[in-house]
Parts: structure tokens; sequence; C-alpha cells
């Protein structure tokens, strides 16, 4: 029987590992304290109203922003302006390339 | 000042792509190629002008220069603006694709009767230059707004109501036109005037 002693320090050291793992719930409810709430209704509904309040406040923020945005990307931008200029100079290019050949053939 | 899709019937549209054509036809014709680079130039100066607004209350107006274009390039005008207006509705959205024959012919009509005018009237002075430049310059938006007018009346609203705003609204950038156009005008036929109009028979290599 001289298995037995580690048997139970083996069994031992598997109930530690097992309360690390899974902490019981008594000792997590121990540890972190519920923020203190307000059981009074009124109180609670003051506190809604408040919060509402602010978000209504960040959210027309957020959408006067995205209207700027939006208007913004609505105007066009250098990229288009050099885009439509470039390709204008390029055509016209283009042509003048085409006579200029025109006309060293007929000079030939 | 640029017609969006679907505001005129499909008849105008088309109709208006087929005048676009012919102007194109004509336009092509006149093309000299010593004179491709001034072309390039102002057709760029066009493109471009549509992006400088004026704010006139709660909304605002841009530069049209359909009377300096057309007295600058002449019978070519029709060509420059129209693809100025072709790149300005693929790359700025203004103004629609099935719309471009409607607003070629709205802005390239005006540039062409305005480019006859200043060849006619310009003198041999700087000052009467730079004064029938400045007043074909007003006459062409005053034209490509009264020819909006006309096109939006196709489409079911009064001719006398969009005319009386669109003339309203346009008054301010026919005034700046009117004062670009004579700057500009009387600044190129001090430095360089042959390119002003065409050159002599007698001039040519």
């Amino acid at each position: 029987m001289g298995g037995r002693p580690w048997r139970s320090l083996a069994l031992a050291g598997m109930v530690v590992m097992a309360a690390c793992l899974f902490p019981v719930p008594s000792f997590a409810g121990e540890q972190a304290d519920p923020p203190a709430v307000t059981t009074d209704c009124r109180a609670l509904a003051v506190q809604i109203e408040e919060d509402n309040r602010r978000l209504r406040q960040e959210l027309r923020q957020v959408k006067r922003e995205l209207a700027l945005l939006n208007q913004n990307l609505e105007k066009p931008g250098i990229r288009e302006i050099m885009a439509g200029i470039g390709s204008i100079l390029g055509l016209f290019g283009a042509a003048a390339l085409v006579a200029g050949r025109r006309r060293d053939r007929k000079e030939d | 000042m640029h017609i969006a899709d679907g505001v005129l019937p499909t008849v105008v549209a088309a109709g208006g792509y087929v005048l676009t054509l012919a102007g194109l036809g004509l336009s092509l014709r006149a093309v000299d190629h010593r004179d491709l680079p001034k072309i390039a130039v102002v057709t760029s100066s066009f493109f471009v002008a549509s992006l400088i607004h004026l704010p006139l209350g709660p909304t605002s107006v841009h530069l049209l220069l359909p009377g300096i274009v057309g007295a600058l390039l002449g019978p070519v005008a029709f060509l420059s603006i129209t693809l100025g207006l072709f790149l300005q509705s693929l790359l700025f959205q203004f103004g629609g694709l099935t719309a471009l024959g409607a607003n070629a012919v709205m802005m390239g009509v005006p540039a062409l009767l305005c480019g006859w005018c200043f060849r006619r009237f310009r003198g041999t002075t700087r000052v009467s230059h730079a004064v029938v430049g400045g007043l074909v310059s007003a006459v062409g938006v005053l034209l490509a707004a009264l020819l909006l007018a006309l096109l939006l009346a196709t489409g079911g609203d009064s001719f006398l109501g969009v005319a009386k705003m669109a003339l309203l609204a346009h008054v301010p950038v026919m005034v700046i036109e009117a004062l670009v156009g004579g700057t500009v005008i009387s600044f190129i036929y001090r430095v360089k005037p042959e390119l002003l109009g065409p050159r002599h028979r007698g001039a040519r290599r």
C-alpha cells in the first residue's frame, strides 16, 4: 500500500488546480463588489434620463460630423482635378502627335 | 448650371446629343493642329472654372466661362466645352451623362455666338478688345441661362419662372465674368495678340 500517500497527494494537487481554474462563485462574489445601485425607482429614472440626455448630445455631435464628412466627400478633390487636366492635356497631346506624324508623312 | 440626369424628357436629351454631334463635327473641321496646345489650355481652364464657387445666400453659383472660351477659340469652342463638360460629369458628378448633349448645347451655342461676335466687333485697340471681351463674357452667361430655362421648360417647368431665377442667380457671375473676360483678353492682346483669332493667310508657314 505504498502508493496511497502519492495518490492522496495527487488528488490534493488536482483539487488545488481545479480551484485555481474554476474559482468558486462565493470567492468571486467577495472579490468584486457590485457597484452601488440605487434601488429607488425615482432616482433610477432620473439617472436614466440624464444618461439619455448625454447620449442624445453625443449622437447629435456625431451626426453633425458625419454630415460635414459627407459634404467634404462630395466635393471634388485635387485628385479629380489633376485627373481631368491630365486627360485633357493627354488627349490633345495625342492629337498633336497624330497631326505631326501626318504632316511629316506628307512632307516625305 | 448643369442639368442633371432624368430632368429632361428623353426626346430633348436625344436631340441635345444630335445637336452636340453636329457641333462637334463643325468644331473638328475647324481645328488647326498648330492651335492644339491653346485649345488644351483653354479646355483645362474651362474644366476647372466650374469649381470656383461664389456664395450666394443659401446656395452658390460657379463660373461658366462660355464667352471667354468662345472668344479665345472661335468655332473650336464647341469641342472644348463638350470635352470639359464630359470630364466634369465623369469626375465631379456635375450634370448627368444622359444630359451631356443638352448641357453641351446650353454652353456651346452661346460660346459659338460669343466667339463670332467677338471676332466681328473686337476692333483694333486694346480698350475695344477689353470692352468687347467683357461684354461677350457677360452675354455668354446670359445666353446660357436663357437656354437653361428653355431646356427646362421642355420638362414641364414654366419658362419665365426658371429664366427669372437663373438670370437673377447669375447676375453676380455675369459681372465677375465680364471683369475676368475683359482683363484676360486685354492682357492677351497686349502680350500675344495672335492667340485671339485666326492668323492671316500670309503669316502661315
